[in-house]
């Protein structure tokens, strides 16, 4: 995990005391619960706000111990230019959403539609087994704020809904502690200036 | 009595039969009951519980057999938030019950209500309840409320007028009796106020007036407090209109109608809704307006009588400039006032309420025109020595007199049906049928209603039912239910829902232990977004 921070954060050594006390908080309570995370999650807890960031969904189990057959998330709002890595093993495919407003790419170019939804499918991944998915994204530059990947885990039979948010104002750990099915997140953090100003 | 006394006698008259009838939802709403109207109970209940969106004070509630007869050996009422219970001691015999009640709410009004059920066996064919109607005491309060709104009124005008208009003599003598008569109406008017208003609560005979009961209950209402500061101020509003008003006694009469218009902050609706400062001010700023004008018409009439034009015209002018400001203020106060009591436009157009304020807008507007007339085109003909603008500005006064006691009586009808703002309070509700349970609640403006069948221990059937933002059925992509029963641990079970009908359907035999078991409905908007309803029902 550090070793992803560090890799993006090569120019910010200053930075170093601040993230690691940042995860420190969230992962403390985080990794305390972690030891029996049994949902989908994303691997790290913290990514820079405004930053192009790896994000990696991993999915811990099948249902109830069926194989699971296809993994759909949702992008959310503010998180722009989606790209997803190559994967032999799954059919991918994406949903594409009109953004509320056009926004300008690098070199200029007007862009209205973003990713929705990615969906892998067509492979089945055992029980007892866990499998990544990832995809790179730029992140809104909003620090502080969570990002809730809702994920939708088909298996051959049933199906996990990680789609599950918290209510406004409500306080997270609690949810977190009680929701059944809790969607996977992140938590964006000020890295001092954004990597694009878009 | 004169020409226009009968033209107004007739207008309140009118105005009273056309506007009375309306009355028959009032305050407090029922919003459910234990047991339900028209349910079929398969024991005696141990007690009834009404449901209302706000507190209520009890005034009766009974339950009666279709003889007519009192039955069940109740205890005493119990007010329990805004649940209103009557405990059973004794068992109902098999058979069709009558529940009749009778509420008052925390703005004075009094509802009833009447419904059935029955024990063990089908609703008796052909049973009925006779339909709470308004009473005979409402229109006395109806009448009396417009007199006291225009006595009031013109009390607290004619001590403004006095101040901002420099009146020839005899003008002021007029204004001087116009103060003392409607201080000494209001007076009486304040004190009937709790009297009637008691008999209606009630809903007493002919006599109600003459029992000591009628007059407790007005005095337990808000009635009370505002006569308190109402008949005070009434009394030195008349003490002082006597005399011939040095400075120091029109601060006396200052202080009577400041008295009045407070009486008036302490009741009605407009008076108890949130926030209570903002509308506190914009109810005594659109008082102090209408009063000013109102009390301005009869010494104005006396004036175009009796004075040569070019002084009544710079009298007419002085009145016009500050009518003006006077307007403009009540415009606004107005508006602030409709805008919290209504919340939503569309409210405007669907409700009782929204088509009286729409009645007083159009009436105020046409008030408006003929002010606006006035001032533009007949002072300045006046001015010029023009006998005929003369009369046409006295049968426009005349008019004008008319008008605002049609709006004053648009003003008491607002004062007496449900504003929406009490329908669009949305409360979770949750409602044992005898033959069932069901439940709502509430999630970002969707709900969903839960029925589970029969409620017992062993095989169960729940339906969900959703509807939207718009109060039209909703149809969920997917619909499912987690349930636990805390208290004896039993938890993660999870169904996922079938569409059937306009709703969900689920078979439930986890509910082996009677109790109250946590449901929370997940209703999804699309794949991905998920609703939580949250709701206890009560397995037997």
């Amino acid at each position: 995990m550090l070793l992803a921070f560090a890799i993006y954060s090569e120019s910010e050594m200053m930075k170093y005391t601040r993230i690691l006390l940042g995860m420190a908080a969230v992962a403390s309570t985080l990794m305390v619960g972690q030891l029996t995370w049994a949902h989908a999650y994303v691997h790290v807890t913290e990514v820079y706000a405004g930053w192009r960031q790896d994000i990696e969904i991993r999915i811990p189990h099948g249902c109830y111990g069926s194989p699971t057959n296809s993994v759909r998330v949702r992008i959310p709002d503010g998180v722009v230019s989606v790209v997803i890595e190559h994967n032999r093993d799954w059919n991918i495919e994406t949903r594409m959403r009109k953004l509320p407003e056009p926004r300008r790419g690098e070199g200029g170019v007007l862009i209205t539609e973003t990713v929705d939804e990615i969906i892998w499918s067509g492979n089945s991944l055992p029980e007892g087994r866990f499998e990544r998915f990832t995809f790179r994204a730029v992140m809104p530059n909003e620090p502080g704020r969570i990002l809730w990947f809702r994920t939708i885990q088909a298996c051959d039979e049933g199906e996990h809904r990680w789609v599950d948010i918290p209510d406004e104002g409500a306080n997270i750990l609690e949810f977190l502690r009680s929701a059944p099915e809790p969607a996977a997140f992140v938590k964006l953090v000020d890295a001092g200036r954004p990597q694009y100003d878009y | 009595m004169n020409r226009p006394g009968v033209f107004i006698t007739m207008l309140v008259v009118l105005a009273a039969a056309w506007l009375v009838p309306v009355q028959a939802q009032a305050h407090a709403v029922l919003l459910g009951s234990t047991p339900a109207a028209e349910q079929q109970l398969e024991r005696s209940p141990p007690e009834l519980i009404l449901n209302f969106n706000e507190n209520v004070g009890p005034i009766h509630f009974r339950v009666l057999d279709l003889a007519g007869d009192e039955v069940g050996d109740p205890g005493e009422i119990r007010t329990e938030g805004n649940n209103v219970q009557l405990p059973l001691n004794a068992t109902l015999e098999n058979g069709t019950y009558v529940v009749t009640w009778r509420v008052v709410s925390a703005d004075t009004h009094p509802v009833g209500g009447s419904y059935l059920f029955s024990v063990g066996e089908p609703l008796a064919a052909g049973a009925q309840v006779a339909v709470d109607e308004a009473n005979a005491w409402t229109a006395v309060v109806f009448v009396n409320r417009l007199v006291l709104y225009a006595v009031v009124l013109l009390g607290v005008g004619s001590v403004l007028v006095l101040r901002v208009l420099e009146l020839p003599v005899k003008a002021a003598m007029l204004l001087r009796r116009q103060m003392h008569a409607s201080a000494l109406i209001a007076l009486v008017s304040f004190v009937v106020a709790i009297g009637a208003g008691g008999a209606e609560i009630l809903a007493g005979g002919l006599g109600a007036l003459f029992d000591g009961a009628s007059w407790r209950a007005g005095a337990g209402t808000t009635l009370g407090g505002s006569a308190l500061l109402g008949v005070p101020g009434a009394l030195l509003l008349a003490w002082a209109s006597r005399a011939s008003l040095p400075t120091s006694i029109f601060a006396v009469a200052a202080i009577g109608a400041a008295l009045m218009v407070l009486s008036f902050l302490l009741t009605g609706h407009a008076a108890t809704a949130q926030p209570v400062w903002l509308m506190a001010t914009m109810v005594a700023v659109h008082v102090v307006c209408a009063a000013l004008w109102f009390a301005a018409l009869l010494p104005l009439a006396a004036v175009l009588g009796e004075t040569a034009p070019r002084r009544s015209a710079a009298i007419m002018d002085q009145f016009s400039r500050i009518a003006v400001w006077s307007v403009a203020a009540l415009f606004i106060s107005g508006f602030v006032i409709s805008w919290v009591q209504v919340s939503e436009l569309g409210l405007l157009f669907t409700t009782d309420y929204g088509f009286r304020l729409g009645i007083k807008v159009a009436l105020f507007l046409v008030l408006l025109g003929l002010a606006a007339r006035n001032k533009s085109q007949l002072t300045p003909r006046l001015a010029a020595g023009a006998e005929q603008a003369r009369k046409s500005l006295k049968n426009a006064i005349r008019i004008e007199y008319g008008l605002i006691v049609l709006i004053l009586a648009a003003a008491v009808s607002l004062t007496l049906p449900v504003p929406p703002r009490a329908i669009a309070e949305q409360s979770a509700m949750e409602v044992d049928t005898g033959t069932g349970y069901s439940a709502t609640a509430e999630q970002r403006g969707y709900t969903a209603r839960v029925e589970v069948t029969p409620a017992r221990t062993g095989e169960n059937m729940v339906m969900v039912y959703f509807t939207g933002p718009d109060g039209e059925t909703f149809r969920m992509v997917r619909a499912a239910i987690r349930a636990s029963l805390p208290a004896a641990s039993i938890e993660g079970i999870y169904k996922v829902g079938h569409a059937m009908g306009g709703g969900y359907h689920f078979d439930f035999n986890e509910f082996v232990i009677p109790g109250a078991w946590e449901m929370r409905v997940e209703g999804f908007v699309d794949d991905f977004e998920m609703l939580r309803f949250d709701v206890t029902v009560q397995i037997r």
